[in-house]
């Protein structure tokens, strides 16, 4: 295992809270490059198994000795004992194991949803989706007027003239635009991510693009 | 009469050739784009480029590390506040330092599809009926001879694209994405790129400073294993032309009880989902917007439909509209 984080990964699985299994920690944790890795690598497990804090625990040291602790704990049955040690081998293997490929970032999701949601209009309502056959401007004419209308209309007409288009597609029903609703972006957001799984970036670039240049935005 | 045979003649001699030409020209730029893909996947280099979206312009460094033990990527912001996002393989982390905030996320690999983020063209014969494709000469960028290549819809239901990659090491140095009106959507370019060893990839191994005062904002296990197979009821028809159906599943959500329905919809570059699930309030209804990102919301029945893509928004708002329940499939 040349590998540090098929060490630590190894050191983990087979933990015995030994005086070399100790030593090997400290070897490994004493680059400050592994202690980032591990921090990493250990927030991330917490939020796979829903158990990350609403704040980040700081003290790193103090967290990888809890965690150790929680190891070296002697178990109050058998069965309790097993468990939780297949389920952390398990975990880290997982974890640890190269995958090729990687789906769309959830951040891209998060932030670019959060983006996506206009100010309302001056009288603090929403705006309405307007014709797609606006005139074109590079800034996307639709989406300003989105933002800068008024509200009011009960329904909406999307037309789409286009060569290959239906023209004059009615939307279904009152379509009238929520905004900067906390419910609406999670649930885009976890839209955009499972959609991001299929979809290959166009751009020619990692579609991650979008979570750094957006968060200047908010 | 002479000469309305002649013009016949010449008119059936030149169908072949104009067509053979075309054939040509779409196979060298699908050559062209297929190996900017691969170079984007598999080599190792860092770069500085801009990214203009929604009106607004923002610079950004790229690290991109493939040293055979996987793929490795660091992108930060170098205007404004120093977010950053760091990848490694399936783990991701992006962090805001101004705001404190942290985002946290594990990836697993959904789909053979998946094996690199960036857009491979394939099924050329698909491709050909919406798209056009060209080699339309050479330019310079970030210093480096460029071909550009072009990506045209034939119809306003999707997007197109141009490209400009290098002649060397076959990079992308600037891409354009380009509305269903031709006008520009989002851009990325290059200033300076430049293939590296992969054993910069120390640099990678850098996470920024986590400390308490920071909170976690967002998370999602990215978990596939709770998917199932998808109610057949559930159907499109309708389609805008060339869109079918790609992938269909139902999974768990994450977040509260219920199974949501997945369906992924394609034209072989363009592709948009459509999410189903019981309607709940504070859905989306109506359409909202980011960059070339557009979505549509609906509500029909006890459920709500909403397609979401980089598409046209009049596409996304077909295919959300597209959906209707058979109860009598199974």
């Amino acid at each position: 295992m040349n590998e540090p984080q098929e060490m630590l990964s190894g050191l983990l699985d087979d933990w015995k809270g030994d005086h070399d299994d100790r030593a090997a920690l400290d070897r490994v944790l004493a680059d400050v490059n592994e202690r980032a890795r591990w921090q990493r690598y250990q927030m991330i497990g917490e939020v796979m198994r829903h158990e990350l804090p609403e704040r980040i625990q700081a003290d790193f040291s103090a967290s990888v000795m809890a965690h150790i602790e929680q190891l070296d704990m002697p178990p109050a049955t058998a069965v309790a004992q097993d468990r939780p040690r297949k389920a952390a081998a398990s975990w880290w293997s997982s974890l640890l194991r190269p995958a090729a490929g990687l789906s769309v970032a959830v951040a891209v999701a998060f932030v670019a949803v959060t983006s996506l949601t206009r100010s309302p209009g001056p009288s603090g309502v929403s705006a309405p989706v307007v014709t797609a056959s606006s005139s074109a401007v590079p800034s996307d004419p639709r989406i300003e007027q989105l933002a800068q209308l008024p509200v009011l209309a009960p329904s909406v007409k999307v037309s789409a003239a286009g060569s290959g288009t239906p023209a004059g597609r009615e939307a279904t029903g009152s379509l009238p635009v929520r905004r900067d609703n906390a419910a609406i972006k999670r649930k885009l957001n976890g839209y955009l991510v499972d959609h991001n799984q299929y979809a290959g970036s166009l751009q020619g670039i990692i579609p991650q693009v979008r979570v750094v240049a957006a968060g200047a935005q908010n | 009469m002479k000469r309305r045979t002649l013009c016949i003649l010449l008119f059936i001699t030149a169908l072949p050739l104009t067509q053979a030409a075309r054939a040509a020209s779409d196979a060298e730029a699908l050559g062209w784009l297929r190996d900017m893909a691969q170079a984007m996947q598999q080599l190792s280099y860092r770069g500085r480029f801009v990214f203009a979206h929604d009106g607004r312009i923002d610079s950004l460094s790229l690290l991109h590390i493939n040293d055979g033990s996987g793929v490795r990527e660091r992108l930060r912001s170098l205007n404004g506040e120093a977010r950053e996002v760091l990848r490694e393989n399936e783990n991701l982390t992006c962090v805001w330092p101004d705001s404190r905030q942290v985002i946290i996320d594990r990836f697993t690999a959904s789909s053979a599809r998946r094996l690199s983020p960036i857009w491979v063209p394939r099924e050329l014969q698909r491709l050909q009926q919406h798209y056009r494709f060209a080699v339309e000469g050479r330019d310079r960028i970030a210093d480096l001879a460029a071909v550009i290549v072009s990506i045209l819809p034939n119809d306003d239901l999707r997007y197109g694209l141009k490209l400009w990659i290098a002649e060397d090491s076959k990079l992308m140095l600037q891409s354009v994405l380009l509305d269903e009106l031709g006008q520009k959507r989002e851009q990325v370019m290059f200033v300076q790129i430049e293939p590296i060893e992969s054993g910069d990839a120390a640099l990678l191994k850098l996470l920024p400073p986590v400390d308490n005062s920071y909170a976690r904002v967002q998370s999602h296990t990215g978990d596939n294993t709770a998917r199932v197979a998808a109610d057949p009821r559930w159907k499109l028809e309708d389609l805008p032309e060339g869109f079918r159906l790609e992938a269909a599943y139902r999974k768990q959500r994450v977040d509260r009880d219920g199974f949501v329905q997945q369906m992924v919809l394609s034209d072989g570059m363009s592709s948009v989902s459509v999410f189903i699930e019981p309607a709940t309030e504070g859905a989306l209804e109506g359409a909202t917007a980011m960059g070339a990102v557009n979505a549509f919301g609906l509500r029909r029945g006890k459920v709500n439909i909403t397609a979401i893509g980089e598409a046209p928004l009049h596409t996304v708002q077909r295919i959300a509209e597209a959906v209707f329940r058979d109860e009598g499939a199974s």
